[in-house]
């Protein structure tokens, strides 16, 4: 919290400041995910920590849609609600261990509070790049959550480059089951 | 519960906290001119030579046969064999703090040579892929070489002149720290297990050397780097106490492309048995979208002997990730006590506190360790 505090403190000292950094998920993983997270131990191609990589565009994308770090459309409404960013500022739960409490990242290195704000604007701007992910052609797969805060995965419209269209399909949830969007040889469609 | 999550998490990120550690380039000058005076490869690190297992006997402690498993097991001239075990334990706090126990490295080396021609293969452990939350790795994936060449040098006996090596090894650039966390290596093109294909050519003479590198992102394996490009790296020693250096790296990858320039130095005391080094690095990142950040990556670090076995690093590291926007930059102070027990064991306490902007008004520590590191060379 103090440290999302901080951030709020920044965000009214920095009004006029110049930070003209692209928004762009492209940006944003070479010039900070790739270098700060995507070590040999943690979010690399090579270990890939918890199911998230971040050493290139492709792969943050997946990472984010994938594994919920940003839902679409719901985050871009509160961006500082999303996973990604409360992991980045108080912590989100253990993956590792879940419910011992919250771990922050990047584990090892901080992350400049600047840093933290251009991810937030990014989300704050519709999280384009990862809106949805697809492979070559077809459909894709979205996660919203519900107001129980579970995830419901959506067929959807969606561009190569990770720009969410309409949805084509719900997939089926019941008490007892839910079935979850996975990609298959381009396309996206739900799985139980 | 809360403390197993920071075990678990110190495990999988301090784990590395100095891997590959092998190699100290704080003995070039200080104790010798070259690092191929001591070690097998060109660039230092791994397998000692004759010279090397002195230096070793030297300045321990409790000094002791030196070689492979105490020369109870002797070996042929053209085979060299050894390896490296590390283990860690202390507090690490950043922002949370708990105690932590972790294995660190476990690799064997086998060098053999015919004249001027030999093969290096390291073989060891490596942290294996995440694959699901339940899913458990096998034998083969904690297992790899992280290290295999061939290589021919001019003078099969010596140390010094021609070498060409091809295989898969860390590009030669820069000082070289063994503490992979400096941030000229993290953040300076030679990060952790950044080893990957390639092929160099490198000169070595008592007064000068240059390494020349070209890389390709790893074919076989999900790499940590996907970056194709050369390195080059040439030092010249101004007298035996006082060396400059210069460096270049030009990487390409996945649409951005990046080119890193710096300098490096090193000067001697002897007075004072006291190591000053130095490096400084400028780097141009193209990004995707044409945006084009500027970053400085600088390292220095102050090594005092103390004795015959006990060596103090005081370093100072900064990285700023984009000079044109203010708060980006982060600073760290390392302090790391070398115990050189033996010829074979070494014990290390290293501690680093690290923060974003320790240098402004504003900044202020943010996180670090404490760790007692011990090193078993076979």
């Amino acid at each position: 919290m103090k440290r999302l505090v901080l951030i709020g403190a920044l965000f009214a000292a920095a009004c006029g400041a110049t930070d003209d950094r692209p928004r762009t998920l492209a940006y944003i993983t070479e010039t900070i995910l790739e270098p700060t997270c995507a070590s040999a131990q943690c979010h690399s191609a090579f270990k890939r920590a918890v199911g998230d990589q971040f050493d290139t565009l492709e792969a943050t994308r997946e990472s984010i849609v994938v594994n919920g770090l940003v839902v679409y459309p719901d985050d871009v409404a509160r961006p500082t609600g999303s996973l990604l960013f409360r992991t980045l500022t108080v912590g989100g739960p253990s993956i590792l261990d879940p419910g011992s409490g919250n771990v922050r990242m990047p584990y090892d290195a901080p992350m400049p509070d600047a840093d933290v704000e251009l991810i937030r604007a990014w989300i704050e701007e519709g999280a384009k790049g990862a809106q949805c992910l697809r492979n070559a052609a077809g459909h894709g797969c979205s996660v919203t959550r519900d107001a129980m805060n579970q995830p419901v995965f959506h067929v959807i419209e969606c561009s190569p480059d990770g720009i969410a269209g309409a949805i084509v399909q719900d997939c089926p949830k019941t008490s007892t089951s839910t079935s979850v969007c996975t990609i298959s040889s381009g396309n996206g469609q739900c799985v139980p | 519960m809360r403390s197993v999550v920071i075990v678990v998490i110190a495990a999988a990120v301090l784990s590395v906290a100095s891997r590959r550690a092998s190699a100290y380039p704080q003995y070039q000058l200080s104790r010798d001119q070259t690092c191929s005076s001591c070690h097998l490869s060109p660039s230092g690190g791994g397998l000692l030579g004759e010279n090397g297992y002195s230096v070793a006997e030297t300045l321990s402690q409790y000094g002791t046969a030196p070689e492979f498993m105490y020369n109870k097991l002797p070996l042929p001239r053209w085979l060299a064999v050894g390896g490296d075990l590390r283990g860690a334990t202390g507090y690490i706090a950043n922002p949370d703090g708990g105690f932590a126990l972790f294995p660190m490295q476990s690799d064997l080396y086998v060098h053999a040579a015919y004249k001027g021609f030999s093969l290096h293969v390291t073989a060891g452990g490596r942290p294996a892929q995440w694959i699901t939350l339940n899913g458990t790795p096998g034998v083969f994936d904690r297992l790899w070489s992280r290290e295999h060449y061939v290589m021919w040098q001019q003078d099969a006996s010596g140390h010094d002149g021609l070498f060409v090596r091809a295989g898969r090894f860390m590009p030669v650039f820069g000082l070289r720290f063994a503490e992979h966390p400096i941030y000229t290596r993290r953040y300076g093109g030679t990060e952790l297990y950044a080893d990957t294909y390639g092929a160099a050519v490198e000169y070595i003479t008592q007064t000068w050397e240059a390494h020349l590198t070209g890389f390709i992102e790893d074919p076989l394996i999900d790499p940590i780097t996907h970056d194709n490009g050369a390195a080059a790296y040439g030092e010249v020693r101004l007298n035996p106490q006082l060396q400059v250096g210069g460096e270049l790296m030009v990487t390409s990858s996945d649409g951005h492309s990046r080119v890193r320039g710096g300098a490096t130095a090193k000067l001697y005391l002897p007075d004072a048995d006291t190591l000053i080094q130095a490096e400084l690095q400028v780097a141009h990142l193209q990004a995707t979208g044409g945006h084009s950040p500027n970053q400085i990556i600088g390292y220095v670090m102050g090594s005092k002997f103390l004795g015959s076995a006990l060596l103090l690093d005081v370093g100072f590291g900064h990285f700023d990730e984009n000079v044109a926007i203010s708060g980006l930059d982060r600073d760290a102070i390392d302090v790391n006590l070398h115990w050189f027990v033996t010829s074979h064991f070494e014990l290390v306490v290293q501690s680093r506190l690290e923060g974003l902007g320790v240098l402004q008004s504003d900044g202020g520590p943010t996180g670090g360790w404490a760790l007692l590191h011990g090193h078993y060379r076979l």
